[in-house]
């Protein structure tokens, strides 16, 4: 393994670590005081008809 | 050929549209499997998906909650680092759909608008995705942009809630009209929408440089030749641009080269060998 290798690796285990800490942030850690997290917006935003995908802005 | 990729893309399609029922009632899935983000740009108010749309997600969050939206970007990172931007060419239906309409297309040209245009992607996810939903509350890429929307979820339900269609003003109009601009356009240029216009493409496209997954050019088996160049569905400069940010590693390359010399292996250093499934 090259050290343009090792430098990609070393990039990639940076980069998982933050995707894993972004997504345990969205899933478990409240956005406010009632407890809202993010996970909750993001089922609530996609459980609803988008009025803005059906392009029913006038 | 595209036979093997174009099965993984039918078989990606069919497992994102297992509600295709809710097309005739007029609704959309409502279960868990909605808090999931997918790589691919598939409204998720298109009747039949379980998921979300990632650039759905960070609009909605930027705009309701005005913070980072953690969980989709979460998802995109962790999917970039691996695959880079390789679901564009493998996950996402509506890359898929625009491969087919070039397929069947009786006036597909080779010729391509400037380089410069590919940079619009920026300011779609500057001003549409960031800029107006955070100041204007505006999921603008959605509202006025996302061909994706009009076609699976606009056209979709409008037909099926007649109850809607009083509602659909000039913004459906315009989104109509681009709708249809685009397809003909993509008959004409393969994967335009993915080449000028996607900001998911173009962040899924930021980790291509890095990626698990990665496309390499062997300089002494190459012949410069230029036979990848005229494979690649996004019109790349190939073999100078192999991992750019506008490639979608779908490998077409690689099934082009008589020489062995541009590879694509999900390693951290890529090695000398064809040995991929959807190559074979």
């Amino acid at each position: 393994m090259g050290r343009e290798g090792i430098l990609r690796g070393i990039i990639l285990v940076i980069l998982l670590f933050i995707a894993a800490i972004f997504i345990y942030k969205g899933i478990f850690i409240p956005i406010d005081d009632f407890g809202t997290k993010e996970i909750n917006l993001v089922k609530t935003n996609g459980n609803t008809f988008c009025q803005s995908c059906m392009g029913l802005y006038k | 050929m595209k036979i093997k990729r174009w099965m993984a893309q039918f078989f990606f399609l069919a497992l994102q549209n297992p509600f295709l029922q809710n097309f005739f009632t007029g609704t959309i899935y409502r279960g868990s499997s909605k808090a999931v983000c997918v790589p691919s740009l598939h409204c998720y108010s298109c009747p039949s998906m379980p998921f979300s749309c990632p650039i759905g997600t960070i609009q909605f969050i930027f705009d309701y909650a005005k913070m980072l939206p953690y969980y989709a970007l979460g998802m995109i990172i962790g999917v970039g680092a691996i695959f880079g931007s390789g679901t564009c060419a493998y996950f996402c239906p509506f890359g898929f759909l625009q491969e087919l309409l070039y397929k069947i297309s009786p006036f597909k040209s080779r010729q391509t608008l400037p380089h410069i245009f590919r940079h619009t992607k920026w300011l779609i996810l500057g001003i549409f995705v960031i800029l107006l939903p955070l100041w204007q509350h505006i999921p603008a890429f959605c509202a006025y942009i996302c061909p994706a929307g009009t076609l699976e979820a606009g056209i979709p339900i409008l037909l099926a809630n007649p109850g809607y269609r009083d509602s659909a003003g000039l913004t459906f109009v315009w989104k109509m009209i681009f709708l249809i601009s685009l397809i003909l356009y993509v008959m004409r240029e393969e994967r335009a929408f993915c080449r000028y216009l996607c900001p998911l493409g173009l962040l899924l496209g930021l980790f291509n440089r890095v990626s698990l997954l990665q496309i390499t050019l062997h300089r002494h088996s190459c012949k410069s030749c230029n036979v990848c160049g005229r494979s690649c569905p996004m019109g790349l400069n190939l073999p100078e641009e192999i991992n750019a940010i506008d490639c979608i590693k779908c490998g077409e390359c690689v099934k082009a080269c008589k020489f062995s010399a541009v590879t694509r292996s999900l390693k951290i250093i890529s090695v000398e060998t064809k040995n991929d499934f959807f190559l074979k």
